[in-house]
């Protein structure tokens, strides 16, 4: 069993008085009470929702718009969860502050986004500027999480548990209140290039897509292969994978931990400042507390998908992002919940819970063959 | 970690603290935070100094090699200190170099703290390489004085350290020291200056030399005092007593001493010394992080106010919820006890087998869940959504309707010797040993008897609880509920709380609680870096000292002898002065 799956402890471990409780499967039983209750709720939500008056029903190609911004913000979501990913696989902690680092690269990004925009080379030029935001996001990014690696967590290499991860709520909230003190409070529009805006789109197998969509989807598919050819392929991959296979023996055979360690975080923050930039564009704007939820929904992915795995991450964003968009308008609209949008944190939170109830290892986590 | 100071090391040691210097001006601290504190010194300028004397006591402390404590001569430790100043200083000077040569409005358009404010108290209102100079100067003088200290023989430091803090916060807590003294009858004007408002020169030398004094005197009679007072357990108890009773009387005449307003911010200490206590029930005695602590608190606040009769705020007025009941606060204390502890059990339950790191992201979803519905348009008929519920009633007691904000405090006060009574108790009970045992080693615990499941479950349910009284008193305090209470922030800020005073120690909740809301509220300029201070303390604290400011008896007993199965990391740690060597007292989970 991996890790993430550790979390039932045998029942010959009871005690006398649940021993009665503990021969009834009382917990699969309740598992499946709830499996039940779960299912029958979407199926009646999404029934219920199909088959409104025409006038309230959302028309065929509004939920064809859902699914692409869904599949776009899943994107992003992959791309963040792969972060949170690399770092558990090889240090079995949550970095809580990956958030963060994926907030510092959006934010630094949008100075340079914003002169280039005032200069005009961002219109002139849009290729090259892109190339060189996207950079400068990863770069920013990446410094971030290995400052973070090296101040924060390294000290407490050997500490228990529950210490690096209290560390990193404490480094999430000292990150996003630096960058409200570095940059300030008010949300900042994000300057997209003329050839990626909005009303510009690209009609691809029947689907209208919008050119940022296809950017942001892209550049994730790219992202995500180069990780796993990287990882799979690479000297420093064989010693990332060693090491998150055991630390020990990993530094006996002459890798050298400390280093692997930081060079994680360093490919975490990387894909993380992919994903400001993507954010930058396709939301159009940036601010100190973007990082938060964005980190625990990615977060979220990453358990879905099976954390420690990489296609787990890409899969679990791609499913979370559907979610997002599709799944308030679907489960809630058939009820008559007003403002189903409000309640898509309930649906991130409830879909976390559920799959560590039900399945902790993730869809992909399968065993101690994939951790990273 | 600091063995033999290599001329590297020292270099390093000054360049950090430049970067640090840098990042404390541009985060903003250094430029807005203008309280005066002696003289014309303000708290920026003394956060700005303060890196260089720091890295100057440390590069001059005495190193210990290979077990041996290696003292320095002081001309050598005065010249390592100077010169890690010197680096800082120059890297300082870059900083402002790169300001003059991008002018300063350019460097604002980014980062926002960046004024000609902050670079008058940086170069000391020079300009241009004269202004530079005088910062090197200066970091070089800090760095050097901290050297002083950080080399002289303890007698000499300690009463130094003690003394200097004193005056500082002697000048910080001007709203505090200022009206206690006028209701007692003194004058202060000699201690703090009107125009200012901060302490005078003469206030300060004067403070400083009757702290260094007593503490002087202290540290050379303490054997002496210790052995008088403590000859036989009679004598014991009595000054245990004695304590007691200087502490009870404190509490009883605090709000009138310090005027209304500051008692308000005691009535939020005492909100958050419950919110810890509930917090310390989950985290430090059972070892379950809880990061959703924020779901009692709002279930405490929303279930008070609709069981007492609050209003909801409608676009056309105020309007009852759907649901409304008109009890007394006493009667509805003991209903949202009881439903925050079955709350409580709603979430422990599903979570239960879940391990340590697992358990906390799960319970702060369950605490953005709660979050959202309370405040989401779909419950708005009972919650009143995003505007929340208004007018809650006070909870009077005959004619006292405690209302008024040093009446308010001791309804709070009441409720917090409850909860510390409580947690104070069951610590020693057949429970808290079943927790501690589940905490240390939770297989071992199940072998031995101890039902995890229930033990799990109650320390949800009672953490809760306790929770849910600082709700109640929260929506009684303010009395009005909407959804910017509610935040994270609020299960962070109880969990710094808790850590900073120590994991399972109750008079930890009680100083964190006034050191991390009591502060920040009576140093309202203060108030914006809050959070930025929370952060650094949950880092620091684990880092450094992982058992807390005032660690749990029983729990640093535990520690000890944790520590020599974990010396690896006790032995990177106990490198340094502020660590004492130890493991972090959460060694629960199963993983």
């Amino acid at each position: 069993m991996a890790e993430g799956t550790e979390v039932q402890a045998s029942p010959d471990l009871a005690t006398a008085s649940l021993g009665r409780l503990q021969r009834l499967p009382l917990r699969r039983l309740i598992q499946i009470f709830l499996a039940i209750l779960i299912i029958a709720f979407v199926a009646i939500g999404s029934y219920k929702t199909l088959t409104l008056p025409s006038e309230d029903r959302y028309s065929p190609s509004t939920w064809k718009a859902f699914v692409i911004s869904g599949v776009a913000q899943g994107g992003i979501y992959a791309l963040i969860a792969l972060g949170y990913t690399l770092v558990y696989g090889v240090l079995r902690m949550i970095n809580f502050a990956h958030g963060e680092v994926f907030m510092s690269g959006c934010f630094v990004s949008f100075f340079f986004a914003q002169a280039y925009a005032e200069s005009g080379f961002l219109n002139r030029d849009p290729f090259v500027a892109l190339v060189i935001i996207f950079v400068i996001a990863m770069l920013a990014s990446c410094l971030v999480a290995m400052l973070l690696e090296r101040v924060a967590y390294r000290p407490l290499r050997t500490a228990p548990r529950l210490v690096p991860l209290i560390t990193a709520v404490g480094a999430s909230l000292f990150l996003q209140n630096t960058a409200l003190g570095f940059f300030g409070p008010e949300t900042r529009p994000y300057p997209v290039p003329d050839i990626l805006g909005g009303d510009k789109n690209w009609t691809i197998l029947g689907a209208t897509l919008q050119r940022i969509q296809v950017v942001v989807i892209m550049t994730a598919i790219l992202a995500v292969l180069g990780l796993t050819v990287f990882i799979a392929r690479t000297k420093t991959g064989k010693s990332i994978r060693a090491v998150a296979e055991d630390r020990e023996i990993a530094s006996l055979m002459g890798i050298d931990v400390d280093r692997t360690i930081l060079i994680t975080f360093a490919l975490g923050g990387l894909l993380a400042g992919i994903a400001g930039v993507q954010f930058g564009m396709t939301f159009g704007q940036v601010n100190f507390h973007i990082g938060f939820s964005l980190g625990i929904a990615a977060f979220t992915a990453s358990v879905l998908g099976g954390i420690g795995s990489i296609r787990g991450a890409a899969l679990g964003g791609l499913i979370l992002g559907l979610l997002y968009s599709v799944g308030p308008a679907l489960l809630f609209t058939g009820f008559h919940i007003p403002a189903p949008f409000q309640l898509q944190d309930v649906i991130t939170f409830s879909v976390l819970v559920l799959v560590l109830i039900f399945r902790p290892g993730g869809l992909l986590g399968s065993g101690e063959a994939e951790k990273v | 970690m600091r063995l033999g100071r290599s001329i590297r090391w020292i270099i390093r040691a000054g360049l950090v603290t430049g970067i640090v210097s840098i990042y404390l001006c541009l985060v903003g601290v250094v430029g807005t935070l203008s309280t005066f504190v002696v003289g014309r010194i303000t708290v920026g300028r003394v956060l700005l100094s303060l890196p260089a004397i720091l890295v100057g006591y440390l590069v001059a402390r005495p190193a210990v090699i290979a077990g041996e404590v290696q003292r320095p001569n002081v001309g050598r430790a005065i010249g390592a200190a100077a010169l890690a100043g010197l680096c800082a200083g120059g890297t300082l000077a870059v900083g402002i170099g790169i300001v003059n040569l991008l002018g300063i409005d350019t460097v604002r358009s980014v980062f926002i703290a960046v004024k000609p404010e902050l670079m008058a108290v940086i170069t000391f209102g020079h300009t241009g390489v004269v202004g530079t100079i005088f910062r090197i100067v200066a970091e070089v003088a800090l760095a050097a004085v901290g050297g002083v200290v950080g080399w002289a023989p303890d007698r000499i430091r300690v009463p130094t350290i003690v003394a200097v803090s004193v005056v500082i916060a002697l000048g910080l807590l001007r709203r505090i020291v200022h009206p206690a003294l006028a209701q007692l009858g003194l004058r202060d004007d000699w201690l703090y200056s009107a125009i200012t408002l901060g302490l005078t020169w003469i206030g300060a030398i004067s403070v400083f030399a009757v702290t260094f004094a007593s503490s002087f005197s202290w540290r050379a009679n303490r054997s002496a005092i210790v052995a008088r007072t403590r000859k036989t357990p009679a004598t014991e108890k009595r000054v245990r007593l004695a304590i007691l009773v200087v502490i009870a009387v404190v509490l009883a005449v605090l709000p009138f001493l310090v005027g209304s307003i500051v008692a308000q911010i005691l009535g939020s200490v005492g909100i958050y010394v419950l919110l810890g206590l509930g917090l310390n029930i989950v985290v430090g005695y059972a070892g379950l992080l809880d990061l959703g602590y924020v779901a009692f608190f709002a279930v405490g606040a929303y279930m008070t106010a609709i069981l007492t009769g609050a209003s909801r705020v409608t676009t056309i007025g105020y309007a009852a919820p759907s649901f409304s009941l008109h009890l007394s606060f006493y009667v509805t204390v003991p209903i949202v006890v009881m439903g925050a502890a079955l709350v409580g059990l709603l979430i422990g339950a599903p979570v239960l087998r879940l391990r340590g790191d697992y358990l906390a992201i799960v319970t702060l979803g369950f605490g953005e869940i709660a979050r959202v519905l309370f405040t989401s348009d779909w419950l708005k008929g009972l919650f009143g959504g995003t505007q929340g519920l208004t007018a809650v009633p006070a909870a009077p007691i005959g004619n006292l309707d405690f209302r008024d904000t040093q009446h308010f405090y001791f309804l709070v006060l009441a409720f917090c010797l409850i909860a510390v009574y409580l947690s104070w108790r069951i610590a020693d009970s057949r429970v808290g040993r079943a927790w501690n045992a589940m905490r240390e080693d939770e297989q071992v615990a199940e072998a031995v008897g101890v039902s995890t499941v229930r033990y799990k479950l109650l320390a949800f349910a009672m953490g809760g609880a306790v929770g849910s009284l600082g709700g109640a008193l929260f929506a009684v305090q303010v009395g009005a509920l909407n959804n910017a209470s509610f935040t994270i922030l609020v299960s962070i800020t109880a969990l710094a709380v808790v850590i900073l005073g120590g994991m399972g120690s109750i008079p930890g909740v009680v100083v964190g609680a006034f050191v991390l809301i009591g502060i920040p509220g009576v140093l309202s300029e203060f108030e914006q870096y809050r959070l930025l201070l929370y952060g650094a303390v949950l880092m620091a604290i684990m880092i450094l000292r992982p058992q807390g400011l005032i660690p749990n008896v029983r729990r640093s007993r535990e520690l000890e002898e944790e520590e020599r199965a974990q010396d690896k990391w006790a032995g990177e740690v106990s490198g340094d002065e502020l660590a004492a060597p130890g493991v972090s007292p959460l060694g629960g989970g199963a993983g």
